[in-house]
């Protein structure tokens, strides 16, 4: 990660036309982008092309980046509202599955155990394995949450769900994944 | 045990795709773009700057052609300088008149023997001759005339025709002026007309006009193009604004959905329209009327980052909230009697969220 003075000397290489700059940005913040923009979209093929569009974007609008005001936040901001956009452009029908039973009926609560096995750790298996075995519902949320750092208003917010319901399927993929040797850093 | 979180990021960036190849090649072509871009504009500008000195010049034109035609026409009216009749006369005269003398002297010569009666006869002839000549220089002086005459004729011939094509100049201005007439009258009937003294000058403003849309234009096509940039930089500042209010702030909600999170017993416990009867003993019991913010508060909540949940003794329900009037926070708690309508216990006053949650854990141990 670059401090704040070192971004903006990037910033600043960048409108003087010097792709270095953006190179510069580019090996400290791809992780964090790439990470961010995953987590709304999911796909690997999708993340990459809107990553590579973040990026080229950034470069043409570098003389409208204002410093002093958290360059990381700015930038992960920026991640987040391109994958929003790319999902409602290309995949509407992820944001409206959540609309149409969350909205109408309330929300559905799915049965969790009543026993105490969940929290037992029945079989440890890769991290994107166990979270690819959730609801994908479940599976959107917490890409939102852990990858895409979304607060759950955010998410709420974005998903047009009431935050309550966000919080609810969130802990019980939390209690999934305990199963399989994954817990939520407090 | 697995932290989710790290061994979630840790196994995205292993998979983390090399793309700044892709994204130089954009930039490069974003900047080929542009600067075809710029080199455009820049034609068109100085196509538009030509294109006003050209309509200026024919602007210029017709006033300029007749004023040389007015100079021309002024030379020619002038008659040419008449030579002088009398030196050319003279000068002729005396010229004939040697050649005369010599041939009579050439045939006294020849015939001088009988030719003196002859030569009297000669004499007196030639003496006569003289005589005429001297007496009229008519044939010399008309011949001085005839080409004084010819060049008053011809500067006169001339004047006529610097006159005639005065006149036809004065046609073609009448012309000109029935044209403007006529094509001033155009507008009446139709949009478009070019008067012919003042074509350059409609072409003038129309192209003025056309500079002045195009620039209008794409100053307007720029405005509105950096007046989306400023509008999304301005979503983007908005969001930001908002992410940074809602980090790490998750209790500050503002939703009035009240789902609540804990155990299955409780949430089955829990009816439909919750929010509905916790907002009317806001009103009525608890006289909160503008509930700002609120949620249910959880047990514990330092096992996890949601201060929203239901206790563990599930005919009580307690909810943190803000008066949205004094910013206030409260705790509030609710009991369900049997029919599942909740009624109002008590509502604490708590400063902070913080507060209200250790306030919370408070009245449980009570």
């Amino acid at each position: 990660m670059l401090t704040e003075a070192a971004f903006d000397a990037c910033v600043a290489r960048i409108r003087s036309g010097d792709k270095s700059g953006l190179r510069d940005i580019y090996d400290a913040y791809l992780d964090y982008i790439y990470r961010i923009i995953y987590g709304v979209l999911g796909r690997k093929e999708d993340a990459e092309d809107v990553t590579s569009e973040f990026f080229i974007r950034f470069w043409q609008r570098a003389d409208q980046y204002q410093s002093g005001g958290g360059h990381k936040g700015f930038l992960a901001t920026m991640a987040r509202n391109m994958a929003i956009d790319h999902l409602r452009k290309h995949r509407r029908e992820v944001l409206e599955s959540f609309g149409a039973s969350e909205n109408e009926d309330g929300p559905v609560y799915e049965p969790a155990a009543e026993d105490d096995t969940e929290a037992e750790v029945i079989e440890e298996i890769g991290v994107k394995e166990a979270i690819s075995r959730l609801d994908p519902k479940e599976q959107l949320i917490i890409n939102l949450k852990v990858l895409s750092e979304m607060t759950f208003a955010e998410i709420s917010k974005q998903l047009n769900i009431p935050m309550g319901t966000v919080t609810w399927r969130y802990r019980e993929a939390i209690k999934k994944l305990r199963r399989y040797g994954y817990y939520e850093r407090a | 045990m697995k932290e989710l979180e790290k061994e979630y990021q840790n196994a995205i960036s292993l998979e983390l795709p090399y793309l700044w190849d892709r994204i130089e090649a954009g930039v490069d072509e974003y900047e080929a773009e542009k600067k075809a871009t710029q080199k455009e504009t820049q034609n068109e500008t100085q196509n538009e700057t030509r294109r006003e000195l050209r309509s200026e010049l024919q602007n210029e034109l017709p006033n300029g052609l007749q004023k040389e035609t007015t100079k021309s026409s002024v030379y020619l009216a002038e008659p040419a300088p008449l030579p002088d009749t009398k030196n050319t006369i003279s000068k002729e005269s005396a010229a004939d008149g040697r050649g005369q003398k010599e041939k009579i002297l050439y045939l006294i010569r020849r015939y001088a023997a009988t030719a003196a009666g002859i030569l009297v006869l000669i004499v007196g002839i030639g003496a006569l001759g003289l005589s005429r000549k001297s007496q009229s220089t008519a044939p010399s002086e008309s011949t001085s005339y005839e080409a004084s005459d010819a060049a008053m004729s011809e500067s006169a011939t001339a004047s006529d025709e610097a006159v005639e094509m005065a006149d036809e100049y004065e046609a073609d201005e009448d012309t000109a002026d029935e044209m403007e007439d006529f094509q001033y009258a155009a507008p009446s009937e139709g949009e478009e007309a070019a008067p012919f003294k003042q074509p350059a000058t409609s072409n003038a403003a129309a192209s003025a006009s056309a500079a002045s849309e195009s620039t209008a234009s794409a100053a307007s096509e720029s405005t509105a193009e950096s007046a989306m940039e400023e509008e999304d930089m301005a979503a983007e500042d908005r969001g930001k604004k908002e992410v940074d209010a809602l980090l790490g702030e998750d209790i500050r909600a503002g939703v009035l959905s009240i789902t609540p999170v804990g155990s299955l017993a409780d949430i089955r416990d829990m009816g439909t329209n919750e929010a509905d009867q916790i907002e009317e003993i806001l009103r009525n019991e608890a006289g909160i009327h503008s509930p700002g913010e609120y949620g249910l508060i959880e047990e514990d909540p330092e096992s996890s980052e949601l201060p929203y949940g239901v206790t563990q003794e599930t005919e009580y329900v307690r909810v943190w909230l803000r008066d949205a009037s004094d910013e206030k926070a409260y705790i509030m708690t609710l009991v369900r009697d049997g029919d599942q309508k909740m009624s109002l216990l008590n509502v604490v006053k708590a400063d902070a969220p913080s507060e209200a949650v250790y306030e919370a854990a408070l009245q449980k141990e009570k």
